[in-house]
């Protein structure tokens, strides 16, 4: 059954400040052991009680995105710990780490994901490839003339005149 | 009082119904149609005609009349199915500002959400009229694998049209709302929405009124219209065969021939052969008259390969859904292609049971749009029930204008629908050498949010580019770009301790928010992230 306007707020002021301590049991409201089933019934419990879309027209309109918002964190919880291994991987996870799970172990880096092979031709690209092997020894002014000599080379490349760009800036 | 409604913005055709106290209520053309075709004509005189009779003017006026704009709508120009799609199309699309195709009518240059405002606000006015009231909200509903771009692009119609959009639903969900609502099931549920321009496969539990996607799949490039083009094909080749003309590169004689093959596929689904001749058609000054016949055995050699690829969607929506195929328990068809005897016969094989039938395949999805719309607006009243009921030809008798049905008459107190849909696709960022990382994979639950944690693949590195990416592959290449966001002037640190956090978010109309947080200095960025072949995007 729909939550009243007021269990709604009272909710939000409960989970918010705690928000990114809690565990994916906690936003279902569930004991951590639980299987398929009960990890389904309490989402739909939650979403009964407290979807956005029952309260689009009654919350204020900050009020309803706060909503949105910790609904979204129930939903991450659900997706996470459904299937019939969900809750144990969390768990597994979680006892790893030592810590509450919040975030997952990083992965690869974030960086440019255009494949330097594909933006520039051959020669170019070996130099290119020495400029990389500079800038991992630290040595910038042998990265900054290989990307010269790499545009020279190929001198259409928009990666090579981007990566010389943030190599030159002060 | 205002109106909600709920408006199925079809390639072909387009539906609106309003939830009223005694049922769904279908909003009518001047020729009491309740379903409008999704067409525009700018004749040269300067009119704008939309709907049925906008239509009839496509054979008079093909540069000028404009169909199947859904297909363009959100698109890059420059894809390579827009491309092929492009080749059939009478009237001429060239790239605009961001590579989004810009209709050419005469000397007017038209975005698609300018085309399909046309449409949405022709459909405000038929339900304006019957109902004798303003309409200003509405749900639309949008294929469920429909692009971030082409979302916003249909958002941006609905505002053209002087709309308040309060959601984008996702047309299978809509049609198993439609099924279910108010019905107390306990049921797992396919549906198969096969329309003019895409294909859509969801499958749902329907647990009272808690309707949850488990997954879905589909083709936003998969339908009706390519069936017609084959038979189209099929037809200049007869033409070309028998009188040595060659029509492809005759936009006048390839609408004469695509209307034809769209009456050849239709009357196909009733009978076994159609024969018969094409007359009106008129090449260098010469009308010309082609003969035809087409069995249907021949007409399913020239389809199979799109069945087959919807009969091959269907399996992976129930691989991915982890349901095996006996404990679905009804099987939904949307849509026009669906009353194709082989598409049924293909279903009927898979599921081992024969579709339902009850289900109306061209009402079903605004049906449930109505049904959406009323429970957002706060209206929605649960008495005798969804079902649809006849709408009444003219204002004057509608039992809503002529104040026969109060609006207060609230029979008990309203249950709402609870619609839990899911993500059509992987949301991913670019990660180094190339490759790609998913930050939100594929048939979560929507609206969602999550963050994972990054780091720099240099030392001294204070800048960090995150490209996002919307598909299955791991190469990040391979996917759709949907943009990118930049952090910059980060304090330089060694590589690897820095943290950025990355959060997506997916809000109820399945458009992506990003956001990343360099997590010690507190550096944050919210993506505005420049989708191509959408329309410029406001401020969120």
């Amino acid at each position: 059954m729909a939550w009243t306007k007021a269990q709604v707020l009272a909710w939000l002021d409960e989970v918010e400040p705690r928000a990114d301590g809690r565990s994916h049991f906690d936003w279902l409201e569930l004991p951590p052991t639980a299987s398929p089933r009960p990890v389904q019934d309490a989402f739909h419990t939650v979403a009964r009680s407290r979807h956005p879309d029952l309260f689009r027209t009654s919350l204020s309109e900050r009020d309803f995105d706060r909503l949105t918002r910790m609904y979204a964190k129930v939903a991450n919880a659900y997706a996470e710990l459904r299937g019939p291994t969900g809750a144990a991987d969390y768990l597994r996870k979680r006892r790893d780490s030592g810590a509450p799970v919040v975030t997952e172990p990083a992965p690869p880096p974030a960086a440019s994901p255009i494949d330097p092979a594909k933006a520039m031709n051959a020669r170019a690209l070996a130099f290119y490839r020495r400029a990389e092997g500079a800038l991992r020894t630290g040595n910038r002014a042998t990265a900054v003339l290989n990307i010269k000599a790499a545009i020279a080379a190929d001198p259409a490349s928009a990666l090579l005149r981007a990566a010389l760009a943030e190599l030159t800036q002060p | 009082m205002s109106l909600a409604v709920g408006i199925d913005l079809g390639t072909t055709n387009s539906v609106v119904a309003v939830a009223t106290p005694t049922g769904v209520e279908f909003a009518l053309g001047a020729s009491g149609e309740r379903i409008h075709p999704s067409v525009v004509s700018y004749p040269p005189d300067g009119a704008v005609v939309v709907g049925l009779e906008g239509r009839r003017l496509r054979p008079d006026y093909p540069a000028h009349t404009i169909y199947s704009a859904k297909r363009l709508i959100g698109q890059n120009v420059r894809a390579p199915l827009v491309q092929l799609a492009l080749t059939g199309l009478p009237f001429p699309v060239e790239e605009g500002p961001n590579q989004q195709p810009l209709i050419v009518v005469g000397s007017r240059r038209l975005t698609v959400p300018e085309v399909s405002a046309q449409v949405l606000g022709y459909l405000k006015r038929c339900a304006e009229r019957q109902l004798g009231q303003q309409v200003t909200d509405a749900v639309i509903t949008v294929p469920a694998n429909f692009t971030d771009a082409q979302r916003q692009a249909t958002r941006e119609a609905g505002r053209l049209a002087g709309l308040e959009v309060m959601r984008l639903l996702n047309e299978p969900t809509a049609a198993a709302l439609a099924y279910g609502f108010g019905q107390h099931k306990d049921e797992t549920v396919a549906v198969f929405d096969f329309g003019g321009g895409t294909f859509d496969v969801s499958l749902l539990t329907v647990r009272d009124e808690v309707f949850e996607v488990l997954a879905t799949d589909g083709d936003f490039f998969l339908g009706g219209d390519d069936i017609d083009r084959s038979i189209a094909e099929f037809l200049a080749a007869e033409l070309n065969r028998q009188q040595r003309i060659d029509p492809r590169g005759d936009p006048g004689l390839m609408t004469r021939l695509t209307i034809a093959a769209e009456e050849i596929k239709l009357h196909l689904s009733e009978a076994t052969s159609a024969e018969g001749e094409i007359d009106g058609l008129l090449y260098q000054g010469r009308a010309l008259t082609l003969p035809f016949r087409l069995t249907r055995a021949q007409l399913e050699e020239l389809i199979r390969g799109y069945v087959e690829r919807t009969i091959d969607l269907t399996r992976n929506v129930l691989t991915a859904a982890n349901v095996s195929i006996d404990s679905v328990t009804e099987v939904v068809c949307v849509g026009g292609s669906t009353r194709i005897p082989l598409v049924r016969q293909r279903l009927a094989e898979l599921f081992q049971r024969q579709p339902a039938l009850r289900i109306n395949p061209d009402e079903v999805v605004a049906q449930g749009a109505a049904i959406q719309a009323g429970s957002l607006s706060g209206a929605l009243f649960h008495g005798g029930g969804m079902a649809t009921r006849d709408a009444v030809p003219t204002a004057a008798l509608s039992p809503l204008a002529s104040g026969e049905v109060p609006w207060s008459r609230a029979a008990a107190a309203p249950v709402r629908p609870i619609l839990l849909d899911v993500t059509p696709a992987t949301l991913r960022i670019s990660t180094a050498g190339g490759y790609s990382e998913p930050i939100l994979e594929k048939n979560l639950p929507t609206p969602i949010e999550r963050t994972r944690v990054f780091t720099t693949a240099h030392d001294s590195q204070t800048r960090v580019v995150i490209e996002c990416g919307r598909g299955e592959h791991r190469k990040f290449a391979d996917n759709e770009p949907l943009g990118t966001l930049i952090l910059d002037e980060l304090p330089p640190r060694r590589r690897g301790e820095v943290r950025i956090e990355v959060t997506f978010r997916v809000d109820p109309d399945g458009i992506l928010h990003v956001r990343a947080r360099d997590a010690d200095t507190g550096i944050a960025r919210e993506a505005s992230l420049t989708i191509l072949g959408a329309p410029a995007r406001k401020a969120a």
